[in-house]
């Protein structure tokens, strides 16, 4: 197997290093054990919130879908990410997209199995969850968000799987002979007798086409069910034709930001500097700015339209978010995690890794409080008054049980994704030294039609 | 000083009605009320409510206080058992046979509630005789006439007719007991009958079933007395076809959304497992080819 060698170390080297399995650095080790710390702390306090029940919660009568739904909005909207830069740039011919489609597609899977958890732990009763299937109606977006989120789940691992198959042939025949027993078995094992034949390299381009085209439009129907969760309602602020593109536009927006963190934190950790460039940044800056004014648009109708007309209880809410108890978060979101970052990215200087990751932080954070400002103070106004009530029913905040359990998921879409790249390399290997095998024919093929011309020019210079 | 003592002394009036310090002066006693209940299969029970007054003057039950029911007989009252008052402020007493009766055929219960220690036990008593209610149904000139009886069943097991005993007549329903009309109350005879004319036009079930209820409510001497009966009297009930079987409001979904799901998520799901199978498919058999 031929090895692109870059600075002393091959390609191969710089990606299969950190599979050594010699434990970590003392960094990782803090790292993962903060990590564990978080989830362990979020599953006991799962465990406890099963046991005493919702009502160790803050979610009452009114608002009765708090923190763990608005996560669950915001950490299947980070999903967007795979969808985007794998198969929407593959579409595209993006060839810089190759170093940077394993982590985001990693992402995707990551962010949809414990974003899907999220509905289960706010319903409290999780052993009630089958009846969702068993007693399922078909006209319900709830079953249709379940169908979706699943069917997603499904292609998205599938498409994680497809490129890491000649890659798992590569750690099987590289690292086999080094590594402990039960990973020299994983790689044989899903590497599923990989050979460089051209017969399997027809298989697997023909499969990763069809998924290419056909995830797309599921991940679009993941986040377009997912706004219809809401606005299928009749409630004052959810009531809205447009939260289906709304939600998608919200998902790519808040999935491309989170592939740069993801990038720019695998590249630091993992010194791929020579892989993931400068240009990397600077392109998924563009590609992040794109989408952050397209989801500006879109914010704007979302409130614009109602706020013309400051009907009833629409006008209520809209009061409440933009000059009441809401007012400082809302235009916190707007101006500091909308429009700041997109100033931030426009210049060139913004899109570089430091710079950029902290724009996409803020972008990324500011998604998730957006979510929760979508979710709550709807309920907490709703067409009849809420009056006559306990003080607590009448305003909401979580409490630390519900911070401790979305904090653990969180923690554990971390953990999964840490201990994938020190299972697997973190980089499609063999999608990237194609595309150098390209780029090199490309400036051959360039050279050797710039000499024609030159021998052609000299040639017609000769004649008399 | 009189500014001061005016001031104090509305003071004193505006927390004396706050409930912080009505409590300090102590709370009214609550009430007992007894009352006896023969069903229509014969069981009988006693039930014993307790209520009081909150701050604002309503009466409202207490739940949770423990009434002790006694028989009275010739010696010391009998405990017969103690219960606690459900959230109605009900407690009721089942008899499993008929509690036991004087030579005059009476038996004196007595309800007896602890309450407050700083109060006496409130009591209430109730002495009742036995006696049957009994409705028979028959048709007289396409009028279909309810005759309820009752009777005083003395100790030595006679059947005596009651006259002057107000029996009220009512068709069940889904949350209680409908009077058959504003005036379906009727006292009985000299016969212990009384007699009522069922009213056309009450609906039944799909059969035309109605289940009639006839009760002698609160009697002085005999308590409360219930007897029902079955009669294919009423309209029947005709369930109007569902214009709408299948809307996205109704149980069954529309047949459109079931064939477009079924379709788009079947074809997903068959790419994914042609996908699979292709996996599957992967050998080591053919020549090496690199990318080179």
């Amino acid at each position: 197997m031929k090895q692109t060698t870059v600075g002393g170390d091959s390609m191969e080297d710089v990606f299969l290093k950190p599979l050594g399995g010699g434990g970590g650095g003392r960094l990782f080790k803090l790292w993962m054990t903060g990590l564990i710390l978080v989830a362990g702390w979020g599953l006991y306090c799962y465990i406890r919130q099963l046991y005493y029940g919702l009502g160790t919660t803050a979610m009452g009568n009114y608002v009765s879908w708090g923190l763990y739904i608005s996560s669950f909005v915001f950490i299947v909207g980070i999903s967007h990410s795979g969808t985007l830069v794998s198969a929407i740039l593959r579409v595209t011919n993006a060839d810089w997209r190759r170093p940077i489609t394993r982590s985001a597609e990693l992402l995707t899977v990551a962010s949809l199995m414990f974003g899907g958890l999220m509905p289960v732990i706010d319903m409290g009763r999780a052993d009630r969850a089958p009846f969702l299937i068993i007693f399922g109606r078909i006209q319900s977006p709830l079953l249709w968000d379940v169908i979706c989120i699943t069917t997603y789940l499904t292609g998205s691992s599938l498409f994680l799987f497809l490129p890491m198959i000649p890659d798992m042939a590569l750690c099987r025949d590289r690292l086999g002979a080094t590594s402990a027993p039960w990973r020299r078995w994983l790689y044989r094992t899903l590497s599923l007798g990989w050979q460089d034949t051209a017969a399997n390299w027809a298989r697997l381009e023909r499969c990763m086409k069809i998924m290419t085209v056909i995830i797309m439009p599921i991940a679009v129907s993941v986040h377009t069910v997912i706004g219809y969760i809401f606005a299928m309602t009749l409630r004052p602020g959810w009531n809205s034709t447009i939260f289906g593109p709304y939600f998608v536009a919200g998902a790519l927006y808040s999935g491309a930001a989170a592939v740069v963190i993801t990038m720019a934190a695998f590249r630091k950790a993992y010194h791929l500097e020579k892989y993931i460039t400068l240009v990397h940044f600077n392109n998924m800056g563009k590609i992040v700015l794109a989408l952050t004014i397209i989801y500006a648009y879109f914010n704007i109708n979302e409130y614009a339209v109602p706020a013309y007309k400051m009907e009833s209880a629409e006008g209520y809410l809209l009061r409440d978010l933009f000059s009441g108890g809401y007012a400082t978060v809302f235009w916190i979101l707007q101006f500091g995690t909308v429009m700041l970052p997109a100033v931030v990215l426009s210049f060139t200087k913004g899109r570089t890794p430091v710079v950029g990751s902290i724009a996409c932080l803020v972008i990324v954070l500011g998604a998730w409080v957006k979510r929760y400002v979508i979710v709550v103070p709807t309920l907490l106004h709703p067409y009849l008054p809420v009056q006559g009530v306990p003080y607590s029913w009448s305003h909401y905040f979580p409490n630390w049980v519900e911070f401790s359990i979305t904090l653990g998921a969180l923690a554990g879409i971390m953990i999964f994704l840490t201990l994938f790249s020190k299972l697997f390399p973190i980089g499609s290997v063999w999608e990237i030294r194609e595309g150098e095998e390209i780029d090199r024919r490309n400036l051959l093929l360039n050279e050797m039609t710039a000499k024609e011309h030159a021998q052609t020019a000299v040639s017609a210079e000769a004649q008399p | 000083m009189p500014v001061f003592t005016v001031t104090a002394l509305l003071l004193g009036i505006l927390f004396s009605r706050t409930s912080l310090f009505a409590d300090a002066m102590g709370t009214s006693p609550p009430a007992l009320r007894l009352a006896a209940f023969k069903s229509s299969d014969l069981s009988r029970s006693a039930v014993a409510t307790v209520s009081g007054k909150d701050e604002m003057g309503k009466r409202i039950f207490i739940p949770g206080c423990k009434v002790d029911f006694y028989l009275k007989g010739p010696g010391a009252p009998e405990l017969l058992g103690a219960l606690t008052t459900d959230m109605r402020g009900q407690a009721r007493f089942p008899f499993n046979k008929k509690p036991a009766a004087d030579v005059n055929g009476v038996t004196t219960l007595t309800a007896r509630l602890e309450g407050d220690p700083k109060n006496a036990p409130v009591e209430a008593s109730l002495a009742i005789k036995d006696a049957s209610l009994e409705l028979a149904l028959s048709n007289q000139d396409t009028v279909n006439l309810i005759t309820a009886r009752v009777v005083e069943i003395r100790p030595d097991g006679r059947q005596v007719p009651v006259p002057g005993v107000n029996v009220a007549f009512n068709v069940k329903r889904l949350f209680g007991a409908l009077p058959l009309s504003e005036e379906s109350t009727v006292a009985t005879g000299e016969d212990g009958r009384a007699e009522f004319a069922f009213p056309k036009g009450i609906k039944g079930d799909v059969n035309g079933d109605v289940t009639l209820v006839a009760r002698v409510d609160d009697n002085e001497t005999y308590g409360n007395l219930e007897k029902t009966a079955v009669a294919r009297w009423g309209v029947p009930l005709v369930i109007e076809k569902n214009p709408f079987p299948r809307e996205l409001w109704e149980p069954t979904a529309p047949v459109w959304m079931i064939v477009v799901f079924s379709l788009v998520f079947g074809t997903i799901w068959s790419i994914y497992s042609f996908v699979v199978f292709q996996l599957t498919r992967l050998e080591k058999t053919e020549k090496k080819v690199g990318i080179n």
